[in-house]
């Protein structure tokens, strides 16, 4: 995910939007959700692996942030804030889906999604998809979002080490798929 | 091979969503705060005419948004709605009941009928409780409620008339 530039300008805007969703202006929430939609449905998608998922979730994160925006208080930035809750909602999201125990914790299971490719080259996105699930959990949330081992692991309920472990084996799978 | 893969990383784009997810949203939002409780008390032709508005609206609402929410949400925005639906009949029911209390009547066992419809509603409510997001049950749902609205007026409004 590339992370825009913030300038003092920029940021004072939104905190201005922010500010006025945070009263209840449903405008200002809308003009809050087309600024970070995307970002929030692409980190979806990438946890999910699955368009109509993401999409759900991606649904669910706002509905909730807008309930918690006032528990917001500016001691973070707004767009941190937003991944944190981003990724909460829809990791818990994953797990209400059928059947979601038994892929996390399966560790051969790879369901592959058809994507589409362009020019016959396998970008990063499409190899991330491929990953088995918690594999794939772990390196978005270490490598993509930045958070630590021992955040991760205390998101999903696993060891460090284990986290660790499937960082490493993300790397590799990713590795193999891309010389591919 | 870890470094290009932390380059690629920095080089990842963006997705958008493929459907529109803001009206589901704020459908959802706004309906929140509908649900509030209201301090209304008093009855006129008003309120009466802008609560059998309302109620085509909700209904409306309700058959153009939930397909677009997702499982959790559509299960919550329509209990949301159907409260907001049920409590602007009780009341619209409630008012003309009121309003038509000194009045005579053109049918005898009418009171028997608008049980007969309120055990509709009961049965019909009950149904959505298994399946909260039908839209074919909640606009039958709205349909029984009219049928009581209308047969409280018909029988009122008959003798008034002939009278």
């Amino acid at each position: 995910m590339t992370l825009q530039p913030v300038t003092s300008e920029s940021h004072q805007d939104d905190a201005a939007i922010l500010h006025l969703a945070q009263q209840g202006d449903v405008s200002a929430y809308q003009q809050l959700y087309d600024m970070y939609v995307k970002r929030v449905y692409s980190l979806a998608l990438r946890l999910t692996a699955d368009r109509g998922m993401a999409e759900d979730a991606t649904q669910e994160v706002f509905i909730q942030v807008w309930h918690k925006l006032g528990n917001f208080q500016y001691n973070s930035k707004f767009s941190t804030w937003l991944y944190s809750v981003t990724s909460n909602i829809t990791i818990s999201y994953m797990r209400k889906q059928k059947n979601w125990l038994q892929r996390v914790f399966s560790s051969e299971d790879v369901s592959v999604p058809e994507l589409s490719t362009q020019d016959n080259q396998v970008t990063l996105d499409q190899c991330i998809m491929r990953l088995p699930e918690q594999t794939r959990v772990v390196f978005v949330l270490y490598a993509i979002q930045g958070l630590r081992h021992d955040d991760i692991a205390h998101q999903l309920n696993i060891a460090v080490g284990t986290s660790k472990a499937q960082l490493h084996r993300a790397k590799q799978l990713l590795q193999e798929m891309l010389d591919v | 091979m870890s470094k290009s893969i932390d380059d690629l990383v920095k080089e990842l784009p963006q997705h958008g969503p493929q459907r529109d997810l803001w009206q589901g949203i704020e459908a959802a939002i706004v309906n929140d705060e509908q649900v509030q409780p209201t301090h209304n008390s008093g009855h006129s032709s008003w309120l009466k005419y802008s609560s059998m508005a309302a109620s085509v609206c909700l209904a409306a609402i309700l058959a153009y948004t939930l397909p677009q929410l997702n499982n959790t949400v559509r299960g919550k925005v329509a209990g949301d709605m159907l409260a907001v639906l049920e409590t602007q009949h009780n009341k619209q029911k409630q008012a003309l009941l009121v309003s038509y209390q000194n009045f005579p009547v053109a049918m005898d066992d009418w009171q028997t009928q608008l049980t007969e419809l309120e055990q509709a509603a009961d049965a019909i409510k009950k149904a959505l409780e298994e399946d909260p997001d039908n839209t074919a049950l909640l606009k039958m749902l709205q349909n029984v409620y009219q049928q009581q609205i209308d047969l409280i007026e018909t029988v009122h409004v008959s003798r008034w008339q002939r009278i």
